[in-house]
């Protein structure tokens, strides 16, 4: 067992779980870090805890609504730089609009519920399948498609909606 | 053209939750190309953002910070009570009294009981044990017999023994 071959590669994923909760870089960074050594001082019981990785998720995503729920942040909503490049487009107009929908989808998922939210970026960011996601949110696997499906829904009638506005 | 109907076919698959972990890097790859059909145009934030997130991190330096932190974490040493030390050797105890008390009864069993004589055989024997009781059927049967008609004739020579009296 090491740390830095069986924890450290976590880092990523607990961190990118924790911001879209918490929306705090620092905090975010703070719950990850805890985790990892948490789970690290607990190695003497990781042949019971089943999958590490889902075990490490859980415990970052209670952490961070515990934190979340203890002291709302302030923080404004993520802006397109925060995340790299905005939008690739060759024309200044459509960058500008593609930059302007980034901002308005971000804002929309910040007001999606936490559960979705959290489905949401474990399957399209982390790449995980049901399982492993039903493993980190401690539900079953029809209960994640469930949640994933409402999620894409809301999404897929909000792009609806924003071409309605003519954006 | 036809990337454009498959790429239309998963999209709507990809909003009802019915596609594969392939099929929605396929996707995002497609709207991550400068060349987006106009009519798709509208969901090309979404598949960019999922892609934009995969780039958020932690700041620079977290990963040797939080090695620091689990190497300067102190081992908790762990408190084992004198219950706990001493079960293994109540465990193997018990197994030996098990074993032990197979053994006897089954010694048992094997010498008829501990009883003297073969009559007791059948006496001794385990009800339900046919085999004893057939073997030893036909000589009980006798006895009962024998011993029947020797009361038979006590009685018989009693009865004027008992007249006199009564008389």
């Amino acid at each position: 067992m090491d740390f830095r071959d069986d924890v450290l590669p976590l880092k990523d994923k607990l961190y990118r779980l924790a911001y879209q909760i918490v929306w705090d870089t620092a905090e975010a960074e703070d719950i990850a870090q805890e985790v990892m050594i948490r789970v690290w001082g607990k190695r003497d019981e990781w042949a019971q805890l089943g999958s590490m990785e889902a075990y490490c998720l859980a415990a970052a995503r209670n952490l961070s609504l515990d934190r979340k729920a203890r002291k709302e942040s302030h923080h404004a909503v993520l802006e397109p730089e925060a995340c790299g490049r905005a939008d690739e487009s060759a024309d200044p107009h459509a960058r500008l609009v593609g930059k302007e929908r980034m901002v308005l989808l971000r804002r929309f998922l910040r007001q999606l519920p936490e559960k979705q939210r959290t489905a949401l970026m474990l399957r399209e960011v982390e790449e995980m399948s049901y399982k492993e996601i039903a493993d980190a949110l401690r539900c079953t696997e029809a209960q994640v498609k469930v949640t994933l499906f409402r999620a894409r829904q809301k999404l897929k009638q909000w792009f609806e909606e924003i071409e309605g506005y003519g954006l | 053209m036809d990337c454009e109907k498959d790429i239309e076919k998963i999209l709507e698959r990809y909003w009802s939750c019915a596609t594969t972990l392939e099929e929605e890097e396929a996707l995002r790859r497609f709207f991550r190309q400068r060349d987006v059909p106009p009519r798709l145009e509208k969901y090309r934030p979404w598949f960019v953002e999922a892609s934009l997130w995969k780039e958020v991190e932690p700041g620079g330096g977290f990963a040797q910070r939080v090695e620091e932190a689990a190497a300067s974490r102190p081992v908790r040493a762990l408190r084992v009570t004198f219950r706990q030390r001493m079960m293994p050797l109540l465990r193997a105890v018990a197994v030996v009294a098990v074993l032990l008390a197979a053994g006897v009864a089954a010694q048992y069993s094997l010498d008829g009981g501990g009883s003297p004589s073969g009559s007791g055989a059948l006496a001794g024997s385990v009800p339900g044990d046919t085999q004893v009781v057939r073997r030893e059927k036909p000589s009980a049967l006798v006895n009962i017999c024998e011993g029947s008609g020797q009361a038979q004739g006590q009685v018989r020579d009693s009865i004027p023994a008992v007249k006199g009296i009564a008389e």
